[in-house]
């Protein structure tokens, strides 16, 4: 099903028209080598879009259209305001520090993947940036690292099974960018048995300071096959305190057990065992569902928080972020 | 009660509905879960969810209201399928809620055979309040996922959803660990329909070094509009869904 049309990040590959046919217009079919053989003639946007049309139709490819050849399309001050079309690109210059949930323990082993390649439409771009990565353990402390430059279109890979680390450990792993260009930048998480495999991505922190597994559990379930879990980290320079509320269908308060992290540490978090358990023995015919705030509700001292599914039966994990 | 229409904003989502003979899915919605600040109980939350197979709406469900200390539980299939039948699809959700502050919305598919439990962001598609040009801001007309997981046990598939009222082109790209990019066909999706597409069928000369590199490889989804996409690992031994997750854009906001 594919073209087969692959170019490499740097253009030195066999076809050095980069990206040629990344379709950019959808509405007039054109791609990424129309358009570059159509300046080439034109010499100017404008003289592009008179002989293509493209970004006179929906609008979608108007950015890439500014972005290609570095100038604005007619009409695209016109759009500014829109909030359907207003845009601009994602360019961040500056710092970052993306964040993640680690484990590594009997069962689980985690990955890490980032890579830094470029959106194919842009062509061939430096996307070179400096790179430290650190994992810290449950308690914030540094456990492994490294800086390097990350080259365009390089494949970034962490694997805890691949380094010597203490076992179990869950903590936190911190990917810090200096990004000045239009490369990819975010990573991806993978927890895995060997068999089973689930994956999501980092989260800085969660900009909620008060949020609920959404999910009812009741006797029925803690009896069935699935367990709950959850990691919830500490992402900034201070101590915070969460509170862990239990309360039924009618809001009502079940129970409550505060939890104090400091900065840069991790929770792992048997959710069965430790708060629906406790919570289901003192409300036995309730169904119960999970609070998690910090203490004061502050946006300033929201957690990261991942939250996790096992089937005892088929022993599949599955994961996802609050 | 009814709420102020003065008071309230929406945000229109889009999520994918799994087989129904083999999936539950539910939304479970938790108001309190976009809380940037403490506030109280003045706001008033509700939904409306729609639901389409093969590009034709087959119901509509209206949620009860609920303020910040409440929660809305709605079940999908019933309105997906007729007596006996077992369909795909996917759904919009027109979500209303206290000005300004949107609301996180999960849909849970649970697989009936085996009980397993999968949660799934239902993703936004056009700006809302509180973040009005977010979503077109970074181009989120190309979206992004490194690290596609492909081995024995687990197959990968790029799941798009088009909750549009016209058809909408896309393109699927393949990225190499050494940053080679590999392009799909330029497809269309019809209006409101989703589609499912295995990345190792899609991407056929590749699917041995995908499956011998595991990970390695990232692949990103350009659209004319931002689409809803996922990712999503099938367990082969079980045929269950182990994961599914939103695409997203290259940069951090």
């Amino acid at each position: 099903m594919e073209k087969a049309q692959a170019t490499r990040p740097d253009g030195t590959g066999a076809d050095a028209s980069a990206n040629k046919d990344s379709v950019v217009c959808y509405c007039f079919n054109k791609t990424r080598g129309d358009l570059d053989a159509s300046y080439k003639r034109c010499g100017s946007l404008a003289g592009v879009q008179a002989e293509t049309r493209v970004g006179t139709n929906c609008g979608g490819c108007r950015l890439l259209l500014e972005s290609m050849f570095g100038e604005a399309p007619g009409d695209i001050l016109a759009m500014r305001g829109s909030p359907l079309t207003n845009s601009r690109f994602c360019v961040k210059p500056g710092t970052r520090i993306m964040k993640g949930f680690v484990a590594a323990d009997h069962e689980l082993d985690t990955l890490i993947y980032a890579s830094n390649g470029v959106p194919p439409q842009f062509g061939n771009q430096d996307t070179t940036i400096p790179v430290e990565y650190a994992l810290l353990d449950a308690n914030g402390r540094r456990v492994t690292g490294r800086r390097f430059e990350w080259r365009t279109g390089e494949t970034f890979c962490f694997d805890t099974s691949k380094v010597d680390i203490p076992r179990p450990l869950y903590g936190m792993f911190l990917f810090q960018i200096g990004r000045e260009n239009y490369g990819a930048s975010r990573f991806n998480l993978v927890w895995t048995n060997g068999v089973s495999s689930c994956s999501t991505h980092e989260v800085n922190d969660s900009g909620r300071p008060s949020v609920v597994l959404p999910l009812f559990a009741d006797r029925a379930f803690l009896e069935g096959p699935n367990r709950v879990f959850v990691s919830v980290q500490n992402p900034h320079p201070r101590p915070i305190r969460l509170l862990f509320s239990l309360f039924d269908e009618a809001n009502r308060p079940i129970a409550e057990f505060p939890i104090a992290l400091d900065p840069g540490s991790t929770r792992w978090l048997d959710v069965n065992r430790e708060f629906y358990g406790p919570a289901l023995a003192r409300a036995p015919s309730a169904r119960v569902a999970m609070r998690i705030a910090s203490d004061p509700v502050d946006v300033s001292q929201s957690p990261t928080i991942y939250f996790f599914f096992h089937n005892r039966n088929t022993g599949i994990w599955t994961a996802n972020h609050l | 009660m009814i709420p102020d229409p003065e008071s309230m904003s929406m945000v229109m989502l889009g999520g994918y509905l799994p087989p129904t003979d083999q999936y539950s899915t539910f939304i479970h919605l938790f108001p309190g879960n976009n809380a940037h600040a403490p506030w109280g109980t003045s706001g008033h939350f509700h939904f409306e969810v729609t639901v389409y197979v093969g590009g034709k709406e087959t119901g509509r469900i209206a949620s009860p209201i609920c303020d910040e200390k409440g929660n809305i539980r709605v079940e999908l299939n019933p309105a997906a399928e007729g007596p006996g039948k077992a369909v795909k699809g996917m759904f919009v959700v027109h979500s209303h809620h206290a000005r300004e502050i949107p609301v996180e919305v999960y849909a849970f598919h649970i697989h009936k055979a085996t009980g397993t439990y999968v949660s799934c962001n239902i993703t936004p598609f056009i700006g809302d309040q509180l973040y009005p040009a977010v979503h077109s801001d970074q181009m989120e007309n190309t979206l992004f996922w490194p690290g596609i997981i492909a081995d024995q046990d687990n197959d990968p598939y790029s799941i798009l959803v088009n909750p549009y009222d016209v058809a909408m082109g896309y393109q699927i790209h393949l990225i190499t660990p050494e940053g080679e990019t590999v392009h799909g066909e330029s497809l269309k999706l019809r209006p409101k329909q989703s589609i499912e597409h295995s990345i190792c069928g899609m991407f056929e000369r590749y699917e041995a070094d995908i499956r011998k590199r595991n990970g390695r490889y990232s692949f990103c989804v350009s659209s004319q509009y931002k689409l809803v996409t996922y990712f999503m690992l099938k367990n082969k031994p079980h045929q269950v869904i182990a994961m599914m997750d939103h695409l997203h854009n290259f940069c951090l906001a």
